[in-house]
């Protein structure tokens, strides 16, 4: 059976199977080194977030910190008012893809890209509202500045005007 | 993410199955959105997630946990409800002291559970739901990004009569089509939080 495994899989299964095997020997990271995986570093850090605009208002604290070899980015979301949301993203470079998964209270986002022309992180999926019982197409955008900020867009799908709507845009600003 | 609003307010969003609604909910998120955020950004959250027992399906894998493999400790899992029920989030530290994230949810949408696990090397994408009270079932595929692999995945978590929980995952080999063990455990609670849930 272990034969079988170790003919399908990368070392890093078996590290799952034989964890007490794998403390005394652990692969290198293959993500550290790999291309794509770092696409979304610059997101990487402890931020402020507020309003992009001059209102400048503070919306909460947002930390993206990296995991398990660098392969995944984890978001962990605490708003002023009290509220938490969490998110996992990662490259899967067998379908040469980011793709976040967020969720909070009432709502879920899953979402798939990778980084535009200019540098940009761009995701579109889909928004899910659980207490209006209703799905839209959605879309991200996290530009970095040349400053070390990053601009968050978010966008929502009009199905009638067959256009996408500013829904949000927030101005990141490290909080170290 | 800057959704707090959309917590207090429940999302209003269109919909291609609620086209008639679109327009009106389009006020919803533009100017007044905004306002809408800064004005609740204190306000006390809805219970969507409470409400729906549906969330509350996975919750005997909620608490503190030692893992083990033919009765050998390999690691700890902390398990937690968060986002007001909306979603489960595991912390994974094996004995090397190495860690791991997952998220699972239920989507009422597609009336699923999803989840999501990431890894050193991989990624597992599995949906299920249900099936009967104390037994969920998984399934969906493994990436190996070192070999660009990808194959199906399955997991089933049970909880047993004296509170353990066994988690049994599989992966399909692909040149027999057979399922093959990748990982079973038995969960026991940690002995320092007693028999809580």
């Amino acid at each position: 059976m272990r034969q079988v495994l170790r003919r399908l899989t990368t070392g890093a299964s078996i590290v799952f199977v034989c964890g007490t095997a794998a403390a005394q020997s652990p692969p290198p990271p293959f993500c550290s080194d790999a291309d794509g995986f770092g696409d979304f570093d610059f997101w990487v850090g402890e931020w402020k977030v507020y309003s992009n605009d001059d209102e400048r208002q503070f919306f909460g604290d947002n930390s993206i910190t990296k995991h398990h070899g660098d392969c995944l980015l984890k978001e962990d979301w605490r708003g002023a008012g009290g509220s938490a949301g969490f998110s996992i993203n990662y490259y899967n470079s067998v379908t040469d893809e980011w793709r976040q998964v967020w969720v909070a209270n009432g709502y879920s986002i899953d979402y798939t890209g990778g980084l535009d022309d200019a540098g940009a992180m761009r995701l579109e999926g889909n928004i899910y509202s659980y207490a209006q019982d209703s799905e839209a197409p959605f879309r991200g955008t996290w530009t970095p500045q040349a400053n070390g900020d990053v601009v968050q867009r978010f966008e929502i799908f009009d199905s009638d005007e067959q256009e996408w709507t500013l829904w949000f845009e927030g101005l990141y600003v490290r909080s170290e | 993410m800057l959704f707090d609003w959309l917590s207090a307010n429940g999302v209003a969003l269109p919909s291609s199955r609620r086209r008639s609604a679109a327009r009106r909910l389009t006020a919803w998120w533009s100017v007044p959105a905004l306002t809408l955020a800064i004005a609740s950004a204190t306000a006390r959250s809805a219970d969507s997630c409470h409400d729906d027992p549906r969330f509350a399906q996975f919750d005997f894998w909620v608490g503190d946990w030692q893992v083990y493999m033919n009765d050998k400790p390999v690691g700890r899992n902390t398990i937690t409800k968060d986002a007001n029920g909306c979603v489960i989030r595991e912390h994974w530290v094996n004995s090397g002291g190495t860690d791991g994230y997952s998220l699972r949810y239920f989507n009422p949408l597609a009336d699923r559970w999803q989840m999501l696990w990431v890894s050193d090397g991989y990624s597992v994408h599995t949906n299920g739901s249900e099936v009967r009270p104390g037994e969920m079932l998984l399934s969906g595929e493994i990436h190996y990004f070192g070999t660009n692999v990808t194959t199906g995945f399955r997991v089933r978590f049970t909880r047993n009569p004296d509170g353990t929980v066994r988690q049994h995952a599989e992966q399909e080999d692909r040149e027999t089509g057979a399922w093959v063990v990748w990982f079973d455990g038995v969960y026991k609670r940690k002995a320092d939080r007693g028999n809580e849930s």
